[in-house]
């Protein structure tokens, strides 16, 4: 079966960040299940639905030329995700932390229904680079 | 024998690690057994499946709890 490999870290970015990847060119992949996203949705153009039960027989369609950020509901499995695309050799992989809870509660577009109310975040727990630069978090 | 359990610290994990135990006293067979919580290092092995076994550096399980059979295998090998 499989051989061990020294994993980086996976880089985390916040829902701004995100949003400034995906204008520059990154795509989004949701990893929550189906019944999930029927529920609510990231309203993003293009974004690219790959439940977490369908990655290891599916991710082979992902591009490896371009920047993946990965998405879920809380930041947790998207994590995982990453984990494994970077196992799979994907250079370009982030995941987005906070996941829809958090994009929603910035106000970023969402379709369905509005998702449960999460902690709110605060500027400590920011993985920007820049936290408290106005850009972010 | 070096054994390693991957998995986050489920039930599954629990279990899976207490089956080898009590199967490997049994058998009278010396193990190393270790957990491995870490996401990174559990992902090091390419498994999205836990609880995962390692064994002697290869991965043999992932996914549920081994069955006893299984376990009993590994060990004879």
């Amino acid at each position: 079966m499989n051989e061990r490999v020294d994993l980086s870290q996976v880089r985390e970015v916040c829902p701004t960040t995100t949003r400034r990847l995906l204008d520059e060119g990154a795509l989004m992949v949701d990893v929550r299940e189906l019944d999930e996203v029927a529920q609510v949705a990231f309203d993003v153009p293009g974004v690219l639905l790959m439940p977490m039960s369908e990655l290891e027989q599916r991710f082979a369609e992902l591009p490896r030329d371009r920047d993946l950020v990965l998405v879920c509901r809380e930041g947790e499995r998207s994590l995982k995700a990453a984990s494994f695309l970077k196992y799979q050799r994907y250079a370009r992989v982030a995941s987005m932390e906070g996941g829809l809870f958090k994009w929603a509660r910035k106000g970023f577009p969402i379709k369905g229904a509005q998702p449960a109310p999460a902690a709110t975040a605060t500027a400590a727990g920011c993985s920007c680079a820049a936290p408290g630069s106005g850009r972010c978090c | 024998m070096d054994i390693k359990v991957l998995g986050t610290g489920c039930a599954n994990c629990r279990s899976t690690i207490a089956l080898i135990e009590q199967i490997a006293k049994a058998k009278g067979v010396p193990v190393t057994l270790t957990k491995v919580e870490e996401l990174r290092d559990i992902m090091g092995y390419g498994v999205m499946s836990t609880p995962g076994v390692v064994i002697d550096g290869k991965v043999v399980h992932a996914g549920g709890v081994p069955s006893r059979d299984k376990i009993e295998q590994w060990l004879a090998a």
